[in-house]
């Protein structure tokens, strides 16, 4: 365990444990208290009083959640933590770490804003991370039941699933998927006993604006507007799209030529097609024409057998990228009555098989940001929605800046700064929602629309 | 040792440095016996050192295991007490340095004392309420529990008795109560959605003003229940005070001192801003009798100001740690200073 006080500017770090009565959270924190790491470690839970657990310290808390009267609608602190915290760092043996563990019960939102809304504790404190136990047995019972095993799920930077050990590999499995499809950014490790390398859950950085945009592309991956894309190579001339009656009664294509016909650069483009996919599409029925480019084109499918012509002028490798996975409409290219079969294939996982309420919603988009315009509409979304987002980060692309923007949020409240500078490095905009009920449209289009 | 350094700084005259000494650690609670012969003063660790007026050391208590929160005198200054994170209330016996008696205040921390107005005087028993967690109880000068209230619906975070009276007020998130001693349960309540951090009452009694969390000071009116918000504070507001008169209420919670003039009504008037200090306030005192006011802050500056009079610092003084706690001496003729360093600084009144 390594305690890096020098990028939290002599703040104390401090982890919230979160999980259900028996998820382990006991036996963690016994963990890392016997463990022979050297800091002075205070644990703030509610179990039982204060004592001294050699140069440790164990303090109980009321959890007493209440709301600030500041027009932050979402707005719930912890004034119990407030009080323990402002005292304890004002004692002269300071410790090195905190943790502060909630019960099986408690909603991860309150402890979380403690810490930004108050100006005593963000001068002293700094909130490393929210740790979630779960208890990969009982799990079931309290994930589609409970709302507050939900959130503490959503709120977490790690997740551990604890007792593993007592349950079969695929379920955990299915269980791991799950959990992923509503927190993408945390991590998932997997634990018997809660023994996990300390690394893992202390000083991770979790609410360090500095770390806070270490998003890993494939966690985004679930999000595509698009379910499928194929990789073609054309000659000058007419070809024909067709389908045959499937599932959907329309399906959203766009057709964009590529520098080669190689997996990279689909990849290379597949951001301009999120793009694309996110703006207005234009509709055609069986007959009409599509074309290469930019224009997103929604294919009116009435139930027979559609054809959508189109012309290639200059010949050369084309991805087709397409809302559903072709082979549900018998999908085919012709050129004068011969099939043109796609060089390379690549499937995208829908966004909209998650059935949970909450998710996760990334954005990843290239080009520069108005920075007007992305501020009324953050204002306005966080207004609105900020009691259904739990946790968001991501890094900005600002039109007239050489600098990242990195930026995290709890609700409603929002940490922003500039960081280092673009350098060589494609500008981007790299983002993830983490909320209830979020819809990806809104959320794509909303912020497509703050670009310069 | 604190290691405190100590200067002037510019623009203002030097507060004269009459005696310092050492608390040994961060000063969480200072306070001048009511006879004003000595001065106490409680580490946010444990021990609680005090002084003769002349600065010599006179007893050195343990304190409270875990760390002492709160000290107090009875005002007749027979009783000397103390409370702590050991969920203790400790009376001290001042002659051999040694606990005299400790009572359970109900909860783990127990925060905040206050001994009543003219106890022990005018045929008025000494009483001392004890607030810790919910649970509020009153004592008698001997230990004795007089009574214990209905738990409050939230943690206690401040209490206070009102002047004049027999009368205890608590505020906790949401509500502000007053007990009386002969019953269990709130005689009046002002209700307010909001976390209430300090409750400080106009020395006549007529106004209970409350520092909040959500960076807004409340007046209330006793009489009516009528209340004001002020709002426009940088940060939560815990330093209030009230001068001798009752007119003037001074508020930190930001960087500024703000003052409030209650000759009528603070209700949209302007107050009275003064600018000295470069960090938040940490501190304030009107003196007890006197026109002048103490400020003091995380930036270590101590400033004396007649606010009555001018908007400008009489005499200022700059050490190199936060100031914690400020006290004038019962005859207002020194200010005793606390900083997060454990230096303990008495100064001369300017006047």
């Amino acid at each position: 365990m390594s305690v890096n006080t020098a990028e939290n500017e002599g703040r104390v770090p401090v982890t919230v444990l979160t999980g259900f009565l028996g998820s382990g959270k006991t036996t963690l924190l016994n963990r890392i208290l016997s463990e022979n790491h050297g800091k002075r470690i205070a644990v703030i839970e509610n179990e039982f009083g204060e004592i001294g657990v050699d140069q440790d310290l164990v303090i109980n808390a009321d959890e007493e959640v209440f709301e600030m009267n500041n027009g932050c609608i979402c707005c719930t602190v912890r004034g119990d933590l407030i009080r323990i915290l402002g005292n304890l760092m004002k004692r002269k043996d300071r410790f090195d770490y905190i943790l502060v563990e909630t019960t099986g019960l408690a909603d991860p939102g309150p402890v979380a804003q403690t810490f930004f809304v108050d100006d005593e504790m963000q001068a002293k404190v700094a909130l490393d991370g929210v740790v979630t136990l779960v208890d990969t047995r009982h799990i079931w019972q309290h994930i589609d039941t409970s709302e507050e095993a939900r959130e503490q799920v959503a709120f977490a930077d790690v997740i551990l699933l604890n007792k593993t050990d007592l349950v079969p590999v695929d379920e955990v499995d299915r269980l791991e998927t799950r959990i992923k499809a509503m927190n993408s950014a945390a991590r998932i490790f997997r634990t018997t006993n809660a023994v996990i390398d300390l690394d893992h859950i202390l000083n991770i950085g979790g609410f360090n604006l500095d770390r806070a945009l270490v998003i890993d592309p494939r966690f985004l991956e679930p999000e595509y507007p698009f379910e499928w894309a194929g990789v073609f190579q054309f000659e000058s001339g007419s070809y024909e799209f067709k389908l045959a009656p499937g599932p959907d009664e329309s399906m959203n294509v766009l057709l964009l030529p590529l520098e080669d016909g190689t997996a990279e650069a689909v990849e290379h483009i597949k951001m301009e097609a999120v793009l694309a996919f996110s703006d207005h599409e234009f509709e055609v029925i069986s007959g009409e024409f599509i074309r290469p480019g930019n224009q997103l084109w929604q294919l009116k499918l009435d139930g027979s057998s559609v054809q959508f012509p189109f012309r290639i002028t200059s010949p050369g490798a084309y991805a087709l990228f397409t809302e559903h996975k072709p082979v549900e409409f018998n999908a085919v290219i012709e050129i004068a009555g011969r099939e043109v079969g796609p060089m390379l294939e690549r499937e995208y996982k829908p966004d909209h098989e998650h059935e949970d309420e909450i998710t996760s919603i990334g954005i990843n988009i290239p080009g520069d940001l108005d920075s007007k315009k992305l501020n009324q509409w953050l204002g306005e979304l966080l207004q609105n929605r900020g009691t259904d987002i739990y946790r968001m980060k991501g890094i900005l692309s600002i039109k007239g800046s050489p600098n990242r923007y990195v930026f995290q949020g709890v609700h409603m409240l929002f940490d922003g700064r500039p960081d280092r500078a673009w350098g060589d490095e494609n500008r981007h905009n790299s983002l993830i929602f983490i909320g209830r009920n979020l819809d990806r449209a809104e959320l794509n289009e909303g912020f497509r629309k703050c670009l310069a | 040792m604190s290691g405190i350094t100590l200067e002037t700084p510019t623009k203002m005259d030097p507060l004269e440095l009459v005696w310092q000494g050492e608390a040994g650690g961060h000063v969480i609670d200072m306070a001048w016996d009511p006879h004003g012969g000595r001065l106490a003063a409680a580490a946010a660790d444990g021990p609680v050192t005090i002084f003769n007026l002349d600065g010599a050391l006179y007893r050195t208590l343990e304190g409270h295991r875990f760390g002492t929160m709160v000290i107090a005198w009875s005002s007749n200054g027979n009783r000397f007490s103390s409370a702590g994170q050991d969920g203790r209330i400790i009376f001290w016996d001042l002659e051999n340095g040694q606990s005299a008696l400790e009572l359970e205040g109900g909860a783990s921390w127990v925060e905040h004392l206050a001994w009543n107005q003219f106890g022990g005087r005018k045929g008025i028993p000494n009483m001392l309420a004890s607030a810790a967690g919910r649970r509020l109880r009153l004592w008698d000068e001997n230990g004795k529990l007089i009574r214990q209230f209905e738990d409050h619906p939230q943690t206690i975070s401040s209490i206070a008795w009102k002047p004049d009276s027999h009368l205890l007020s608590t505020s906790t998130y949401g509500r502000l109560a007053l007990f009386a001693a002969g019953q269990e349960t709130p005689q009046r309540q002002f209700h307010w959605k909001g976390s209430i951090l300090k409750v400080c009452w106009s020395p006549n009694g007529k106004f209970v003003a409350t520092g909040d969390q959500d960076s807004t000071v409340h007046f209330w009116f006793e009489k009516t229940g009528r209340d004001l918000q002020m709002s426009g504070y940088p940060t939560k507001v815990r330093e209030l005070s009230w001068n001798a008169t009752s007119r003037y209420l001074a508020t930190g919670g930001g960087i500024d001192v703000t003052i409030w003039d209650c000759l009528k009504s603070p209700e949209g008037s302007r107050p009275i801003v003064l600018k000295g200090h470069d960090k938040l306030i940490s501190a304030l005192a009107f003196q007890n009798r006197g026109d002048l006011l103490a400020s003091a802050g995380e930036d270590g500056r101590i400033i004396i100001w007649n606010p009555h009079l001018n908007r400008r610092g009489l005499q200022g003084m700059a050490a190199n740690s936060p100031i914690t706690r400020i006290s004038w001496s019962p005859n207002d003729q020194l200010l005793a200073v606390g900083t997060a360093s454990g230096a303990i600084l008495v100064f001369a009144s300017p006047g």
